[in-house]
């Protein structure tokens, strides 16, 4: 019998330690299949954030490299300039790139980088017990938001897709989920495009991915799902902010 | 041989070059030279000292404590400086910008109107081309044409057309102090 | 060989250049900036100019896993903000050049006078233990040999140097003597080769250990062992011998230059390589009654020298950026009078 589907050779095959129900283990196979499905396994560099995502280089099986807290984009800057040809992305979640690593990533765009940013979003900071991420709701209850985060005293969540889309160095700005799997296959079309974006030197993409974190939404999973579709998404709008493509 | 100078002047009146110059100069012949720049937190409009020391020895420390000679280009670096004379030192003063002074320590004083003469060839930048051909007219420390030279790789591309007025300045002063001495 | 009158700063950017720099990531800083202004003119040299330092140090250490040999320069501000990745650098064994031009502190302190109030953080200024090489040479002809023993110290040890310089020697001109002196290569293999993973989790075989304190320990070892071999090819330190003195004057980087003037009084003992600092002061300290610490803080390198030394030494600070023969030589002899 023909295998109609196979595990990405790219996914290392090993136990997850994301918790269930958590939205990185996709997003990693999303990006193990374009790696494979493009043949750049073997000039893939990846920068793993501070995170929950900080394992990352247990699952991809390419050359990876952890970033201090927020740095990743100018670690990729600095490979990125020595090795113009090799296809260097970051994975990052919203305490790393919007909270300490805000100014890296708003210079990295406006340098227009040629690399792939990978910008997983849950709304929380899932690795240190679950509390206010700049992109956490107004109202939704955090650890450090018990009553919920209110805009007088905490601010309003950070739209960064909207923010890096009128810079001019950003090609390819798109906000996306990961909660069902037309929106999965959507995703993947969009990763793919952000690294095509790269390989064809158009220069900075981002591809912002909405994913759930039951476990500090203290949710179910399937609530959580339905969090994003309902909520998640007025906040932040899915779509593609800025294209290289339909701009010429 | 030993010298100790130190430069003093606005910023932008060209001090740092003056000294470099003397520095480069005196390097080629062969002599240990440190030049130490010290300025403000402000580049323009502050005063901008330098502390040139030549020497046969090695040098230590490149501050100055006692000066042998003070090329000052204006009233209020004179003042900063003045306690740095001993009574043999040597005292250039831009007489276009420093109009009188108490010569507390009677120490001989060269004044130059640098500035004018400057003004006068044509470009007021020069004045302190004009400092440097007197001082150096003065302590007979190089031939002009080294100086030359060396202004020539300094003045190069872009600042290649200042190199003729700087160095009528530097002969204009010269033969300025040439003239009192006489 | 050719002389050439150079600034420290600029002999450092030379030096870096004929050491193999082809990576520099930097942010402008009084009194550091003429680096960076040097090295944008260099062929061989990418530059980039970052929004901050965190930014900059990161970067080249991204360049210098990719390959490049990589620098960045700055000033005690900025080098607070490198911290984090320093010792991430040290972690990950990523080989670096940190040039870092002292400047009176804390804060924003006298940006254009010197000081060497920055001891401390080269040793312990990131979190955790590491083991950072540092030299601090005191001369601008030493600052450019030092300059390639940085860039070697760095590829041996497979670790960010630290090369201290201040704001008196960083702005001084004198003469030096443009030599080549040999180089080290590359050993690391660059990332994009070899499915290689870098981490600053405690880690075994390039993986991520987090849980086994076996495993954090043996590789504080290594890092330890590693450093402590690589270092011993650059004992550098300068004793002026005294038979007549029975004490010891420890003194480093812009102030040792003023102290020569007063050899006729004291022995010298000036360490370049002042961290980790080299053994010998141990063996020298012995011959000396009476060992004075001079330094421009308040005391950051007394306390190693005291704590290596176990014996009580005496102390002058040099505060407020100005060298200054005669109040050196006042607190000088007013220490010996005491005795």
């Amino acid at each position: 019998m023909e295998a109609t589907y196979k595990a990405p050779k790219t996914l290392i095959d090993t136990p997850t330690h994301y918790c269930p129900g958590c939205g990185h283990g996709i997003v990693h196979r999303l990006i193990a299949e374009i790696i494979d499905e493009m043949d750049i396994r073997g000039k893939t560099i990846g920068l793993a954030p501070v995170g929950c995502s900080v394992l990352a280089y247990n699952y991809l099986d390419i050359d990876m490299c952890e970033a201090a807290h927020g740095r990743p984009p100018s670690v990729a800057t600095g490979i990125k300039r020595v090795h113009p040809d090799k296809v260097v992305f970051s994975y990052q979640g919203d305490g790393d790139l919007a909270a300490i690593g805000t100014a890296e990533i708003i210079h990295t765009a406006n340098r227009g980088e040629n690399i792939t940013v990978i910008f997983v979003n849950n709304a929380v900071y899932g690795m240190t017990n679950g509390q206010m991420a700049p992109t956490t709701l107004i109202n939704q209850k955090t650890l450090t938001t018990p009553h919920g985060r209110s805009e007088k005293n905490d601010g309003y969540p950070l739209p960064v897709c909207e923010l890096l889309s009128v810079i001019e160095g950003s090609r390819f700005i798109a906000r996306t989920s990961i909660t069902s799997p037309k929106n999965i296959i959507k995703t993947k079309q969009l990763l793919e495009k952000g690294f095509k974006t790269q390989i064809q030197e158009k220069g900075f993409s981002l591809i912002e991915i909405l994913s759930p974190c039951p476990v500090y939404w203290r949710m179910s999973s399937v609530e959580s799902l339905k969090f994003i579709d309902e909520k998640m998404v007025k906040t932040f709008p899915l779509g593609i902010f800025k294209d290289w493509e339909s701009q010429n | 041989m030993s010298e100790k100078v130190i430069l003093a002047g606005l910023g932008g009146q060209g001090m740092m070059l003056l000294g470099r110059l003397i520095a480069q100069a005196l390097m080629i012949e062969g002599k240990n030279v440190t030049f130490f720049p010290s300025y403000g937190t402000e580049v323009r409009g502050g005063t901008a000292y330098y502390h040139l020391t030549v020497s046969e020895e090695e040098i230590f420390s490149p501050v100055i404590e006692e000066a042998d000679a003070l090329i000052m280009m204006n009233l209020p670096s004179y003042m900063k400086f003045k306690d740095f004379l001993k009574p043999d030192s040597m005292l250039f003063l831009n007489s276009s910008m420093i109009d009188k002074i108490e010569n507390e320590m009677n120490v001989d004083v060269f004044r130059i109107p640098a500035t004018k003469i400057a003004n006068d060839i044509g470009n007021v930048v020069a004045s302190n081309m004009v400092m440097l051909g007197a001082y150096n007219e003065v302590k007979n420390l190089v031939s002009i044409p080294l100086f030359l030279s060396c202004l020539k790789n300094v003045l190069k591309g872009r600042k290649e057309p200042f190199y003729e007025v700087n160095k009528l300045a530097i002969e204009r002063g010269a033969e300025f102090v040439r003239n009192i001495k006489c | 060989m050719t002389k050439k009158l150079l600034q420290g700063n600029q002999a450092i950017a030379l030096a870096a250049v004929k050491a193999g720099l082809n990576f520099f990531a930097g942010y402008p800083i009084t009194p550091a900036s003429e680096i960076l202004h040097e090295l944008v003119n260099k062929k061989a040299v990418k530059v980039l100019q970052m929004e901050d330092e965190i930014a900059s140090v990161n970067t080249i250490i991204g360049a210098s896993l990719a390959g490049a040999k990589a620098m960045t320069s700055t000033s005690g501000p900025g080098f607070s903000l490198m911290q984090e990745s320093i010792g991430h650098a040290h972690m990950m064994e990523v080989p670096l050049v940190i040039v870092n031009v002292q400047r009176v502190g804390p804060s924003t302190g006298m940006p254009t006078f010197p000081a060497q109030g920055d001891i401390m953080q080269c040793k312990y200024g990131s979190h955790g233990d590491y083991f950072p090489i540092v030299f601090y040479p005191n001369s601008v002809a030493e600052l450019y040999e030092f300059t390639f023993y940085a860039f070697n110290a760095a590829e041996e040890s497979l670790s960010p140097v630290i090369l201290l310089s201040d704001g008196y020697v960083g702005h001084l001109y004198e003469t030096i003597e443009e030599a080549d002196y040999p180089v080290s290569k590359r050993t690391l293999a660059p990332l994009g080769t070899s499915n290689r993973h870098f981490t600053g989790l405690t880690h075994k075989d390039s993986m991520p250990v987090t849980s086994d304190p076996e495993v954090h320990k043996k590789l504080i070892k290594h890092l330890e062992t590693k450093q402590k071999k690589v270092s011993r090819k650059y004992n550098n330190y300068e004793y002026i011998k005294n038979r007549s003195s029975d004490t010891l004057l420890i003194t480093y980087g812009a102030l040792s230059r003023a102290a020569y003037n007063f050899k006729e009084d004291f022995a010298i003992y000036r360490p370049v390589r002042i961290f980790p600092i080299v053994e010998k002061i141990k063996q020298i300290a012995k011959k000396y009654k009476e060992i004075i610490v001079m330094e421009m803080n308040t005391g950051q390198y007394a306390n190693e020298i005291e704590r290596l030394l176990h014996r009580e030494i005496k102390f002058i600070p040099i505060l407020g950026g100005k060298i200054d023969l005669n109040e050196i030589g006042t607190k000088l002899r007013r220490i010996k009078r005491k005795k």
